[in-house]
């Protein structure tokens, strides 16, 4: 065959700017509980580089063993390494490291055992791939080889990845890592002793604008309504821990307090203007105009 | 392997060929191209026979795995497709390899001043080797009897040396 360099646009067009950005306006959606205004709102308060990093970062640990299956196909062996040595390191996975040796083991029994008549068959593929593998390694290239040995691994390999890191639209521990914001839970206390958890977007001398956990809607809180505020743990990002840890798992996060039961707290409904919520002033953001031109008097008087 | 008679070259081939061109060489790819697609073939169905019952009652992943050692076999079937609509032509003038889908590469034989042919292991037990032709910066590998074809271009390259 002649010769010539291959160039894969694929990978790059998911590593330009195009692609990040369609992750990210992905992310945010998702974390605006598909609201294009909540979307909007927290992409105009985070600021576009913020909401860009923020957004894409957390899905990196979460997708990274599938880019390397990705990335194993697509012939770039090196990069296919680097991309699982790296999952290993930081991917949440639902076992420890014992725990995975020993499903490994029980697959390796699941995979010889089986009738008769399929092990003869599996001994028959293996042999004739035996022989092919042997003429490949003697007269192609050194890529080739690994390239097939790569691609066959991919389906060896694919049950225990996907046990080990679940599908994310199947498995509702990523579901809810990719549904969390990227900013930081915190426990606001307000002047009248009543808590909200929620994701500060934005904050000066005068307002806080925080995305509620519970509904993911934008209220404003007047500083001088706020009490506290402290860091705290939603149930839903609690990480798991990766295969190898480098790190202890200590956290001294406190978990954030669980949203009362509906109706038992005075949440605003969805659409109202000027509502108070746990008894202070606040703001819903109104489909269509700028959070930070009305306070709540001008957005009540425009409700 | 096949050599196509020169007196009547492939249809896809003849439509390229001026008519004061003269057919030195027609072949097909040696078959050892299709060595690493059959392997993925076989490779991915020996996998998925495998690894089926780890799968268990996940229908998804079952799913996910046939489809993905289908896919490995239709590169396959691709790849046979290929080979059979595809050949390395040498005439007086050129160098080319042509299918289907038209000339792939082409080389003008005036910027050949010479050429070398390399034969691996496996390229010597069954019969393939590699055609180089450094001052055109080509290379063109799995060529059918390779020594019979060296020698095709090298007369055509040093027609003087027929006189000797």
């Amino acid at each position: 065959m002649l010769r010539r360099i291959q160039r894969s646009s694929t990978l790059a067009l998911i590593l330009s700017p195009v692609g990040v950005l369609l992750l990210a306006a992905t992310r945010v959606l998702i974390v605006a509980d598909y609201n294009v205004t909540t979307a909007l709102a927290i992409l105009s308060s985070s600021g576009y580089i913020n909401t860009l990093v923020g957004s894409v970062i957390p899905l990196v640990p979460i997708l990274m063993p599938y880019v390397g299956l990705a990335l194993l196909y697509l012939n770039r062996v090196p990069a296919a390494l680097l991309a699982f040595a790296a999952a290993l390191l930081i991917s949440p996975a639902t076992l420890s490291g014992a725990s995975a040796l020993s499903l490994v083991k029980h697959d390796w029994g699941l995979m010889t055992g089986g009738s008769g008549l399929r092990q003869a068959v599996l001994i028959i593929l293996a042999s004739l791939l035996s022989g092919l593998l042997l003429i490949e390694i003697a007269g192609f290239q050194v890529a080739t080889v690994i390239r097939t040995i790569g691609t066959v691994g991919i389906i060896a390999s694919l049950p225990l990845i996907v046990r080990l890191y679940p599908v994310p639209v199947s498995n509702s521990f990523y579901t809810n890592v990719l549904s969390q914001p990227w900013l930081p839970a915190e426990t606001i206390t307000l002047t009248s002793h009543q808590a909200v958890t929620g994701y500060v977007l934005e904050s000066d001398q005068d307002w806080f604008e925080v995305l509620l956990a519970q509904d993911r809607t934008v209220v404003h809180y007047h500083t001088g309504d706020v009490a506290s505020r402290t860091l705290c743990q939603t149930a839903s990002t609690e990480s798991k821990r990766p295969l190898i840890p480098l790190v202890p798992a200590v956290s001294q996060i406190p978990a954030c307090p669980q949203p009362p039961p509906p109706g038992g707290a005075p949440v605003p409904a969805v659409g109202g203007l000027d509502t108070r919520i746990f008894g202070v002033p606040a703001v819903r953001i109104p489909p269509g105009l700028p959070p930070k031109e009305s306070g709540p008097a001008s957005a009540g008087s425009g409700g | 392997m096949t050599v196509v008679s020169t007196y009547s070259p492939p249809a896809s081939v003849a439509r390229y060929l001026s008519p004061q061109e003269r057919l030195a060489v027609t072949v097909r790819m040696h078959p050892s191209v299709l060595i690493p697609p059959l392997i993925l073939g076989i490779g991915g169905v020996f996998a998925a026979i495998a690894v089926t019952p780890v799968a268990g009652d996940d229908a998804a992943l079952e799913l996910a795995i046939w489809l993905f050692a289908a896919l490995l076999v239709a590169q396959l079937g691709r790849a046979v497709l290929r080979w059979m609509s595809e050949y390395i032509v040498i005439t007086q003038f050129r160098v080319f390899r042509c299918s289907g889908a038209g000339i792939t590469s082409s080389s003008p034989l005036k910027q050949v001043d010479d050429v070398r042919v390399t034969r691996s292991v496996a390229g010597r037990l069954l019969g393939f080797g590699t055609l180089i032709f450094d001052s055109a910066h080509l290379a063109i590998d799995n060529v059918p009897y390779p020594a019979q074809v060296y020698l095709e271009i090298y007369e055509l390259i040093h027609p003087q040396a027929e006189e000797f």
